[in-house]
């Protein structure tokens, strides 16, 4: 397994955010979490990237405990968040460079990778230029390439198509799915319901901190009992009581 | 690892020079005239005033308070905003580097960001006293005090930071405790010095009191132990109060009195958002106790300097000195929190842009509020420290007068770099306040108050010669360098205006960076293009 989630919570004060999650995610497989703002989706994300303590809770990623060996569990994740801070000062190019160091990478290969990853996310020709110049499309396409720079084998992504016009929207699904192909694990958080459909393997509703109900589409509607919905009904009748309070 | 973590800060600010050719210009020149400036001074003359003689012992400790003082204020502005403000942070914590790394990133990030400019400004000015036959011996033991005093100003900061922020997670109690802290400092510090420097001890050396002996010992060990505690501190509690504080930055919780403005129409629209926007500002707000800590520092050393009257020679040194440091004290504070006011707007800005207001009015009526401000606070500053120092009557009244068109023109040149060198992008307000622009701002300010101190100074110089028509001349001077002041501010009224009409636009290409990022950015919030 190559992330193992166990009874994770995160509390701010008396305020339960994520309430008691526990879920896994095999390599090659794309997992989505779906749920309406404000659902815990991005603090467990936060909490899987290292970003936030836990307070109770283990995660466990390609068999490292993030609790007791964070820095070996970093090395193996790759995290894209919502709003990525890039450097707006430093050059795409720089930005890459500056992330391989950090990460450690041997310096002889990362301006290859970097040159890869550029190509690939079609942003050779704004290599030299300040990231302050990018549009927010080129600064996701710039995330992810810094995110993808040391070949995770666990990839967490929020919400990753906010902002991207049809065209990169798609060519961002069809590089997930390809890169899920070769073994890598990812976890998507979304509250785009057809993204969760078109792309992730099994997926996971959580509402109010909770995971409400959690397996593959069809398990999904046969485990609630609504086979006959399509996700989008099935959404907003599993997260109906909260939609309709204020 | 630290290197590495510090690159993208190093190349950032690289870029920052060399991204505009204007820039990089504008920068080495005003750091090629400060240097020089420093070293010619301190090197020609300055260093045979009496009184910088007579209180080598004083300066040195006062140097020693006041440095630790303003390197804990500054490092706990800097210290929250980047702990626990900063975006960056995240990306550090997500990345595999260890919490004692992380500490050390911090701590030399900290330390770095906000001492380099007492040392941009020690180093010439110590180069000079040497030049000028000063004692290295003493400029070393200056040297390693100042060392001691930032890098335990920078622990407690991060102490502090971490202390005060996990008590009181909520912004405006957090503020409340730094108050508190300062006060605490202002008292301490002001009790030490005044107990070590009664008018009576003041012909007894500093050497000859008991804790002299002990003192710099003291210093030293503290700054280790300080460096020891916020590093256990930080390691054991950082990711943990950093966890907790999630909601907060969301800024649920934060809640403040309303301000009311007894003006009416667009001039109360504007002066009421200037000063709610900086009320709102934390690190705005601490950075004026920090200045009202110097000011307050400034007095306590001038009723002592005070005592040494009676030699023409002195009181005049006494009078110009006084009028020079009060005007740069100034201009830096017209470069901290003036130069800022504009891109403290955010990218809110549209909306004063789309409204029916001109730029004309909308710089004016900034210059208005904190000219108002600045002349009332400083005024009162400059007069009682004017009385302290035992000036006479005429001395006061130029010096007053001085100090009143310096403030106007200042603040004007402030507003006006403000505008040009416009940031609405930043990332938390510290970073705007904290940044390279308001220091350079602060610095060419300071040329300009050196030259019109010198032109002024013809003034006394004059009225102490008898001659005939001595009184149309210097009638003659005044009006001159009123005229002149005025043209300044002007001028630079003009500059600032044409500069806010751009705001709005978009430049073509891909190097229209900041107000291309704007418009979109304001596009996309609004459905409609500003202005």
């Amino acid at each position: 397994m190559l992330l193992s989630v166990s009874n994770l919570s995160k509390k701010y004060g008396d305020f339960l955010a994520v309430n008691d999650i526990s879920f896994s995610i095999k390599e090659g497989e794309i997992f989505g979490f779906l749920g309406l703002n404000g659902a815990g989706k991005t603090t467990t994300l936060r909490m899987l990237a290292g970003i936030l303590e836990p307070s109770e809770g283990e995660i466990i990623i390609g068999g490292h405990n993030l609790a007791l060996n964070p820095i070996e569990a970093k090395k193996i994740t790759g995290y894209i968040p919502d709003r990525p801070y890039l450097y707006p000062k430093l050059t795409g190019q720089e930005f890459l460079q500056f992330i391989g160091d950090l990460y450690e990478l041997p310096r002889k290969e990362i301006p290859e990778k970097i040159s890869f990853l550029l190509k690939e996310y079609s942003l050779t020709e704004w290599a030299h230029e300040l990231i302050e110049s990018y549009s927010h499309g080129m600064r996701q396409r710039l995330a992810t390439c810094a995110a993808l720079l040391h070949e995770p084998k666990f990839l967490i992504v929020d919400e990753p198509m906010v902002g991207l016009d049809p065209q990169g929207a798609r060519f961002l699904k069809n590089s997930f799915k390809e890169y899920a192909k070769n073994g890598m694990g990812i976890l998507l958080s979304t509250h785009s319901l057809n993204v969760a459909e078109e792309i992730t393997d099994r997926l996971a509703i959580i509402h109010k901190g909770k995971i409400l109900i959690q397996g593959t589409l069809s398990e999904i509607r046969s485990q609630s009992g609504k086979e006959g919905l399509n996700i989008e009904d099935l959404f907003l009748e599993l997260t109906s009581y909260d939609s309709r309070s204020p | 690892m630290i290197l590495v973590a510090l690159k993208p800060k190093l190349l950032s600010t690289k870029n920052t020079f060399f991204g505009s050719k204007k820039q990089k210009n504008i920068s080495l020149f005003i750091i090629f005239i400060l240097i020089v400036t420093f070293i010619t001074l301190f090197s020609s003359g300055f260093r045979s005033v009496p009184i910088i003689s007579l209180l080598k012992e004083q300066i040195k400790f006062s140097l020693t308070v006041g440095i630790f003082i303003l390197a804990t204020v500054t490092s706990l502005i800097r210290g929250i905003s980047l702990l626990f403000l900063s975006a960056d942070t995240s990306l550090m914590l997500s990345s595999p580097v260890s919490r004692g790394e992380l500490f050390k990133i911090f701590f030399v990030q900290i330390l770095a960001s906000t001492q380099w400019t007492v040392w941009f400004f020690l180093a010439p000015l110590g180069l000079g006293f040497v030049a000028g036959g000063g004692s290295i011996n003493f400029i070393l033991e200056a040297g390693s005090l100042l060392i001691s005093s930032q890098i335990a100003g920078t622990s407690l900061s991060i102490v502090l930071a971490l202390l005060t922020t996990s008590l009181f997670p909520v912004v405006k109690l957090r503020e409340i405790v730094i108050l508190l802290f300062l006060v605490f400092l202002i008292t301490s510090s002001l009790a030490a010095i005044l107990m070590k420097l009664t008018p009576d001890s003041l012909s007894v050396s500093i050497e000859s009191m008991p804790t002299y002996e002990i003192e710099n010992f003291i210093i030293f060990i503290t700054a280790i132990l300080a460096l020891l505690l916020s590093r256990a501190v930080f390691i054991r509690n950082f990711h943990k109060v950093y966890s907790s504080l999630s909601d907060h930055r969301r800024g649920t919780t934060l809640t403040y009195v309303p301000i009311s403005v007894p003006l009416i129409g667009k001039t109360r629209a504007i002066v009421g958002k200037e000063l709610r926007l900086f009320l709102r500002n934390p690190s705005q707000v601490v950075q004026s106790l920090a200045f009202l800590v110097g000011m307050l520092l400034y007095l306590s050393q001038s009723v002592v300097v005070g005592r040494y009257s009676g030699e023409p020679v002195v009181d005049l040194s006494k009078a110009f000195i006084h009028a020079f440091l009060s005007s740069v004290f100034i201009a830096f504070v017209a470069g901290r929190l003036v130069f800022p006011s504009f891109s403290l707007e955010g990218q809110s800005i549209w909306m004063i842009i789309s409204s029916p207001i001109t730029s004309t009015k909308l710089i004016w009526s900034k210059w208005s509020i904190w000219t108002a401000i600045l002349l009332s606070i400083g005024g009162i500053f400059y007069l009682s420290s004017s009385l302290a120092l035992n000036l006479d009557l005429g001395m006061i009244l130029w010096g007053l007068w001085l100090f009143a068109i310096l403030v106007c023109v200042q603040v004007m040149i402030s507003l006006s770099f403000g505008a040009v060198f416009v940031r609405f992008d930043w990332e938390h307000p510290g970073a705007v306040t904290g940044g390279l622009g308001s220091f350079f701002t602060s610095i060419f300010c300071s040329i300009v108050t050196i030259g019109i101190v010198i032109i002024s100074v013809s003034i006394p110089l004059i009225s102490s010669v008898n001659f005939p028509n001595k009184n149309l001349v210097v009638l003659a001077l005044y009006i001159a360098i009123t005229l002149i002041s005025y043209w300044l501010v002007e001028k630079a009224a003009q500059v600032g205006s044409s500069a806010i009409e751009q705001f709005g636009e978009a430049k073509a290409g891909r190097l229209g960076l900041l107000r291309r990022k704007f418009l979109t950015k304001s596009t996309s919030l609004t459905q409609s293009k500003p202005n």
